[in-house]
């Protein structure tokens, strides 16, 4: 008997989905839409992270990088390696060096290693001599060099030999992200012979740390990282320990107990994955996608909810004689309900389901490979996480369930006879009775039916505030990220080419400086003019500590007065340009502030050089979107450390000469020229994937919204159809017919939108706040042509589905009770 | 005709009122009735002399305001939501002027669904055929006349073996020739029961037409929610009989 009555109600309620198939379709729509995209960017956050630890698997990736500005002796490496928790440590000679090819290029000549930090052989073999190197695809690339070809490494004395082969071609561990993603120089490998072993005593510059048990982990896992976290601390500690002396006085042990007493000097420097910028990159990456997938899933639930919400309830309403029916023959509740679960639960399950494999197959893919471009695995492999698709198919049914029990639930609970008597709640024919005439109380109605009827009402407002929500949300990111490259090279980088060049080359005969200067001035260029001119600077890697974490940064040290013109400082609260005179401080940018929690008066200890430690303090704060600039006045580089910064870097402004012709002019010099352009081509391409998945979602919005639309419209006509066919009957003219319902369609829309555009812009900010990195300052204002953009493609849909629905009240005789099914 | 048995309903002193704005209407006012098994019990009255509400009370769709209503020997008034469905799907079978069959199933399906309520219905086909639409049983509803609805929606009713058939104007909408085909279907329900007195079915007729409650075994006459008349037709007679 119950298996008989099963059979009867599924029957029904397939058939009754097959009626109200529109609404059906518009509920499996919006589950689909947003399980895609929800699933779809969940998968690639998680695929990111698998690929990038698939890498660091196969290449052993060290745990932990040991940098020893003071050069690391083997005694060394054995506390290292007997340090609890250390499973394996190999010592790394590193030293940089520029390489001439068709253009010149700082690369960075690193030794070959047994065990950790290994590399994927890509093209060649491994090198059989100290002659021989491997080369990085990027280096080759843009060297157009090729496997055969002989390069020449310029050093700064480290190196024993100078010309080598390329041998081979291999991806490195260190090196996940391609220049596009994580720009720097690269790697020449070579064997540890090809560095001066006497010269350097056999103290090496570098050491890479495996530690025990992380063979399998996932470096992204809080495990992992609590776990290298520790020995990374136990490192460090080592590092500030007195090195015990052989022959040492008295009191020179005591003046080394006392000044790692203070912990002041490290010998070494400590970083474990965070310290990699690979890592931080792919982990950004794969926040940055979570976290909008995350905050669109929050807005699609939603509208969702409301959607399945308004089709129920609307079919609830149209049943009110049939479910009393029901109850008058004696069907239970959840008899009675079971058909509108079955249309709300059926349609919004194989919308999930179909959203899952969308989302699997297809958005997974597209993202993978907008983001393959950045990494050298490529598109890497697609990643399906089980218990997140159960989890998000068992929450999409419940809100489903939800929303049609919130639909059906009063209706359920009115008596039989209440409900066969069909009353509607819509009884504003007397209103209409009185002024056949023509002139409508629209004010008045529309209020009433706010009054009577408010529930459908704000379904539709949150309909359309959500869809406009995500519209805005879309392009407020993409036109905040595009606006953020703009203003790096309009409102704070100013010079169109940057010259680098090492001090010390080129000795004995005229210094670099020199001639780069005497190129310069022949290109009618002179120094210190503001449109047309240079300025000399040191611009310099640096590490710097702060707010409990190592931080890279880029010094510029810089007579402050000749600034102006090239980088412009700017108060972030006023927007107030400044000229910085600090004798002693140190200028951070917004994001150093505020990542690393330091204001005014806050010291840091800044790491420049080998030797070179010292704590600064903090003068200033200036606004700056991209890069980790701080900036020092030469006086007080010249205070703080006592000598004098090397010059090695040139900011040139063109005027109107052509880039190109200083470029060439500088040509068989030993220097680097990047132009600004190429380094606004670069970050437009390190933020061309947020762009796309932010354009990509806010396609997925203007889907969704023109089902959403559709539903919510026909939703509001269906309201009124009784009221039209009774308008129709007592003779108004369609124009007042029509007035009366898109009277309210206007207010509806018009308090959507502007919710719409609030929430986004909310949205839009939180999203960029977790969007932000240590070096990434994205603009945050409001963007107007964001809303205007999200507005006209909500109301084109809007325009045209009204036409639609206008058009078949038009058709409207006044014998149809049914108008629109 | 009578016989001297209990009564299966039972209504003492009922009154319900409907508050509508400002104004209560009394729809029954005192009224005090009961029902024999085995019997067709006619219901007359002007329009809005609580013909309706009387039907909706016996039959538990709504509750009274004041007064008593005992059904199969129960306390009608004290049960609880869940037993007043449960009296409704096992006890009473509604008949309405409208039909209300359930649009997107067939015929056959209509019949079955209630059929699957109750744990020993009837055959849904046998009913089908008893009322003479076997041969439209796959059709849906709005693919059949008004009067083959009305005779599903009958066939629907008593497939479930009700022990109170509620009928409401049940030929309202109907042409005579239709009228008198569902009469006769309803009076052969009742008459030709098989079975012992207590477990025949009752049925209540609810009509505007003075020449249908010639076929009952007692009329009654309300007026302004009480029972103005009670009397015994003078020359009860078959469906067949009938004319207007
Ligand atoms: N839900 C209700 N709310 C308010 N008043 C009601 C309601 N239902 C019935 N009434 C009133 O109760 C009275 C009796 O109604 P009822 O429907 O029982 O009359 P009836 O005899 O069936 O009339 P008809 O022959 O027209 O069907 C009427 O005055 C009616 O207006
Ligand atoms: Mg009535």
């Amino acid at each position: 008997m119950v298996t008989k009555m099963k059979t009867i109600q599924w029957t029904s309620a397939f058939r009754y989905m097959q009626k109200q198939k529109a609404a059906c379709l518009s509920m499996c729509v919006v589950a689909l839409l947003a399980v895609t995209a929800f699933l779809g960017i969940r998968f690639t956050a998680y695929a990111l992270k698998s690929n990038g630890n698939r890498f660091w698997t196969q290449t052993a990736f060290r745990d932990i990088e040991i940098v020893a500005p003071a050069l690391l002796s083997e005694e060394d490496l054995d506390r290292i390696r007997a340090t609890d928790g250390v499973q394996d440590a190999e010592p790394v000679w590193h030293v940089s060096a520029t390489v001439s090819g068709n253009r010149n290029t700082e690369i960075d000549v690193v030794s070959l290693t047994e065990r950790i930090n290994t590399v994927i052989l890509r093209d060649g073999r491994m090198p059989e001599s100290a002659g021989e190197c491997l080369l990085e695809p990027p280096v080759l690339e843009e060297l157009g060099l090729s496997v055969g070809d002989t390069i020449r490494l310029e050093d700064t004395q480290v190196l024993a030999i100078h010309d080598y082969i390329v041998c081979g071609v291999v991806d490195h561990a260190d090196h996940a992200c391609l220049p596009l993603q994580v720009p720097g120089s690269r790697y020449a490998l070579v064997m540890p012979d090809a560095f001066d072993m006497e010269g350097l005593e056999h103290k090496c510059m570098r050491a890479v740390v495996r530690i025990s048990g992380s063979e399998d982990a996932d470096r992204f896992s809080d495990h992992y990282l609590t776990l290298s976290g520790q020995v990374r601390d136990r490192l460090d500690k080592l590092s500030r320990e007195a090195v015990p002396k052989e022959n040492g006085t008295l009191l020179e042990s005591f003046l080394t107990w006392f000044s790692s007493f203070l912990g002041g000097t490290r010998r070494w420097l400590t970083l474990d994955v965070w310290g990699s910028t690979s890592y931080y990159a792919i982990r950004s990456a794969s926040e940055n996608v979570a976290t909008i997938g995350a905050t669109f899933a929050a807005v699609f639930v939603i509208v969702g909810a409301f959607v399945i919400y308004a089709s129920i309830r609307r079919m609830v309403k149209e049943d009110r004689t049939r479910i009393g029916t029901a109850k008058a023959m004696g069907f239970r509740g959840n008899e009675i309900a079971f058909k509108y679960f079955a249309a709300g639960l059926i349609p919004t399950l194989t919308g999930m389901l179909v959203g899952v494999a969308i989302g699997y197959s297809v958005i997974q893919p597209i993202l993978l490979s907008i983001y393959g471009r950045f990494y050298v695995y490529g598109f890497g492999s697609p990643v399906f996480r089980f218990v997140l698709t159960a989890f998000v198919l068992a929450v999409g049914s419940l809100i489903a369930a939800l929303a049609v029990l919130i639909a059906c639930a009063d209706l359920l609970r009115q008596s039989a006879v209440r409900l066969m008597n069909d009353r509607s709640s819509e009884s504003c024919v007397n209103t209409f009775k009185t002024d056949p005439s023509g002139r409508f109380p629209y004010f008045r109605l529309i209020l009433r039916s706010l009054r009577t009827g408010w529930r459908p009402i704000l379904v539709i407002v949150v309909g359309i505030a959500g869809c406009m929500a995500l519209l805005v949300t879309g392009f407020t990111i993409r036109l905040s990220v595009a606006r953020t490259i703009d203003r790096q090279f309009t409102d704070v980088e100013r010079y169109d080419l940057k010259i680098r060049f090492a001090p010390d080359a080129g000795e004995g005969e005229t210094p670099t400086q020199d001639k780069i200067r005497s190129a310069l001035k022949d290109a009618e260029l002179s120094r210190q003019a503001k449109t047309d001119g240079w300025i000399e600077l040191t611009d310099r890697d640096c590490l710097f500590f702060a707010g409990g974490r190592m931080n890279s940064g880029e010094l510029i040290c810089v007579d402050p007065e000749v600034l102006d013109g090239y980088f412009i400082l700017a108060d972030p609260a006023t927007g107030e340009p400044f000229v910085p005179s600090s004798e002693t401080g140190i200028y951070i940018h917004l994001r150093t502030a505020e990542t690393a929690e330091l204001a005014p008066g806050d010291r840091l200890t800044l790491y420049i050089d080998q030797t070179k430690t010292k704590l600064i303090t903090v003068a200033g704060v200036f606004d700056n979107y991209i890069g980790g600039q701080m900036i020092l006045s030469r006086s007080a580089f010249e205070s703080v450390f006592r000598e004098e910064p090397d010059c090695n870097c040139f900011w040139v402004r063109c005027g109107k000469t052509k880039p190109e012709d200083i470029q060439s002019a500088l040509k068989g010099l030993p220097v680097t020229v990047t132009r600004a352009t190429e380094k606004k081509a670069e970050y437009k391409g390190y933020t061309s994937a947020l762009d796309m998945i932010a354009g990509l979602l806010a396609g997925v919005a203007a889907l969704m919204a023109a089902g959403v639309l559709t539903n919510l419209i026909y939703l509001q006509f269906y309201r009124k159809k009784r009221t039209l066919v009774i308008m129709r009957i007592n003779g108004f003219s369609v124009a007042g017919t029509m007035g009366y319902v898109l009277w309210e369609s206007v207010f509806t829309h018009a308090v959507g939108l502007i919710l719409g555009i609030s929430g986004g812009s909310l949205l839009a900010r939180i999203i960029i706040g977790l969007m932000e990195g240590r070096q990434l300052h994205i603009v945050r204002s409001v963007q107007p042509l964001g809303w205007l953009i999200s507005a006209s493609v909500m109301l084109l849909f809007s325009i045209f589905i009204h036409v639609v629905v206008v058009r078949a009240v038009l058709r409207l005789k006044p014998t149809d009770d049914v108008m629109i099914r | 005709m009578l016989q001297p048995i209990q009564p299966c309903v039972r209504l003492k002193d009922a009154v319900k009122t409907f508050s509508s704005g400002t104004d209560i209407v009394r729809a029954l006012d005192g009224l005090s009735l009961e029902i024999y098994p085995g019997e067709i019990l006619a219901v007359t009255g002007e329009s809005g002399s609580g013909k309706s509400t009387f039907l909706n009370i016996i039959g538990c769709m709504d509750e009274l305001t004041e007064g008593h209503l005992e059904a199969f020997g129960r306390d009608m008034t004290k049960l609880s939501g869940k037993e007043r469905t449960d009296y409704r799907r096992l006890d009473v079978g509604f008949i309405f002027q409208d039909y209300h069959l359930v649009p997107e199933l067939s015929a056959l399906e209509n019949v079955a669904l209630i059929a699957s309520l109750v744990p020993d219905p009837l055959s849904p086909r046998d009913m089908l055929r008893s009322v003479g639409l076997e041969a439209e049983s796959n059709r849906l509803p709005g693919q059949l006349s008004g009067g083959q609805q009305q005779k599903i929606a009958i066939a629907r009713a008593l497939v479930k073996r009700p022990r109170l058939l509620l009928a409401d104007e049940p030929t309202a909408a109907l042409d005579l020739g239709s009228a008198k085909e569902v009469l006769s279907i309803l009076i052969r329900t009742i008459r030709e029961n098989p079975e012992s007195t207590d477990k025949k079915a009752s049925l209540v007729l609810v009509t505007h037409n003075r020449e249908i409650t010639r076929i009952a075994d007692r009329v009654i006459v309300m007026r302004s929610g009480r029972v103005s008349d009670i009397y015994l037709p003078p020359d009860p007679c078959g469906a067949e009989a009938l004319e207007w």
